[in-house]
């Protein structure tokens, strides 16, 4: 279980939140809003801040510490794909849906968080209140820019402009990810 | 033209408007327009400036990508999909070319009543912004899932590495970040490599011919 923290200054924890693109759009009164919804909340190094495929319940913006974000390749067998940071946000599609973790995050450190619950967020959105707006278009925003790379990264991967030259073909198996992930779309689409 | 009452009743039961009165739900549809389209007609192209998003009501749709020195299938679109909703959500341009499969019917909803309909003045525009996020949300949810698959099935192989392109795995890196910010997108690709069939080797060598 983390821990819960004494009460943070509320500037310190206005200044973590208005580094963070997400929530540097709202005005004074609004970012109070969502202070209100936040807890402060602490991990012991190894201490598991969220488990891959149990559902999202909450997001969480790293004050102090670091994180190391896993993905099971086996059951009970973790890959590390990422280390995070002071600033950087956990689960923050949390705050969307409520779908299963994609990963799991572990403190590589003492870690101190903010943690906003979906449910109060959703709340403060169903009274309409503009904070939430903005929060929801920047998520959105996000989300759609990662598409787009996404689309251009596999467009890059099958730009015959970007092949290898015909001549070296034979001598190497491999290709890059993206390329296998167009193989792999070409093939379910027969 | 506008929408008959079945068409109307279809837009109303769109599984994306589940949260909104019905009011509202009357409201969205009144926006939209039936559009018919004749087998292999063009809905847009690449590169387009996005004017309105659509509902495919009949049919079927293929998008392609279609951009310099490529033409390639990607997806089909299939009843009850909505699509070209990206561009309006971020202003920017269309990213692949939509054609008819064969002949079919969409609603067609302008960018000018999609601003509307998801402006912050009325209650029904966070609704119609939630549904709209949890969309595109979903479609990240479904991609990374695939890449995440792969990634981990290649990570897990020891077979030679391949040479890397620092720029392409950045914006990899940046593009598969998914539910927790850019988690997985995190993957060294260093790592990651798909081993060529000999099929797939022999369609790739005739391809570049």
């Amino acid at each position: 279980m983390c821990y819960i923290w004494g009460v943070l200054p509320r500037e310190h924890i206005a200044q973590v939140l208005t580094s963070i693109p997400m929530f540097s759009g709202l005005d004074k009164q609004e970012l109070e809003s969502i202070i209100r919804l936040t807890r402060s909340v602490g991990f012991e190094a190894g201490q598991i801040i969220c488990r891959q495929h149990e559902p999202g319940d909450s997001m969480f913006i790293i004050a102090t510490g670091r994180a190391e974000v896993q993905i099971a390749k086996e059951p009970g067998r973790f890959i590390p794909v990422a280390k995070l940071g002071p600033g950087e946000l956990i689960g923050e599609l949390a705050l969307i849906d409520a779908q299963p973790r994609s990963a799991q995050v572990t403190a590589l450190s003492k870690l101190d968080a903010l943690q906003i619950m979906r449910v109060d967020f959703q709340k403060l959105q169903e009274k309409f209140h503009p904070a939430t707006y903005k929060v929801t278009r920047r998520i959105a925003l996000t989300v759609c820019a990662r598409l787009r790379a996404t689309n251009q990264n596999i467009v890059s991967a099958i730009n015959p402009n970007n092949e290898e030259p015909l001549e070296e073909l034979p001598a190497p198996r491999t290709k890059s990810f993206w390329q296998g992930l167009v193989e792999k779309v070409r093939g379910v689409q027969g | 033209m506008s929408l008959s009452a079945s068409e109307r009743s279809f837009v109303k039961g769109l599984r994306m408007f589940r949260g909104f009165s019905n009011e509202e739900k009357s409201e969205v549809a009144s926006r939209f327009i039936s559009v018919e389209m004749e087998q292999g007609e063009t809905l847009f192209r690449s590169g387009d400036d996005a004017m309105s998003c659509y509902v495919l009501l009949k049919g079927e749709l293929e998008i392609w990508l279609d951009q310099e020195h490529i033409h390639e299938k990607v997806t089909r679109v299939l009843p009850g999909d909505i699509f070209g909703h990206i561009a309006l959500l971020d202003g920017g341009q269309r990213s692949a070319m939509c054609k008819a499969a064969r002949n079919s019917v969409v609603l067609e909803l302008s960018m000018f009543d999609f601003a509307d309909l998801m402006s912050p003045s009325k209650p029904m525009g966070f609704k119609f912004l939630h549904a709209l996020t949890e969309i595109v949300v979903n479609q990240m949810r479904t991609t990374n899932d695939v890449l995440t698959r792969l990634a981990v099935k290649e990570q897990a192989s020891n077979r030679p590495r391949p040479p890397t392109n620092p720029d392409l795995i950045q914006s990899i890196q940046e593009a598969a970040g998914m539910t927790v910010a850019s988690h997985i997108g995190g993957i060294d690709l260093n790592d990651v490599e798909v081993v060529v069939s000999d099929a797939d080797r022999h369609r790739q060598y005739n391809r570049k011919g």
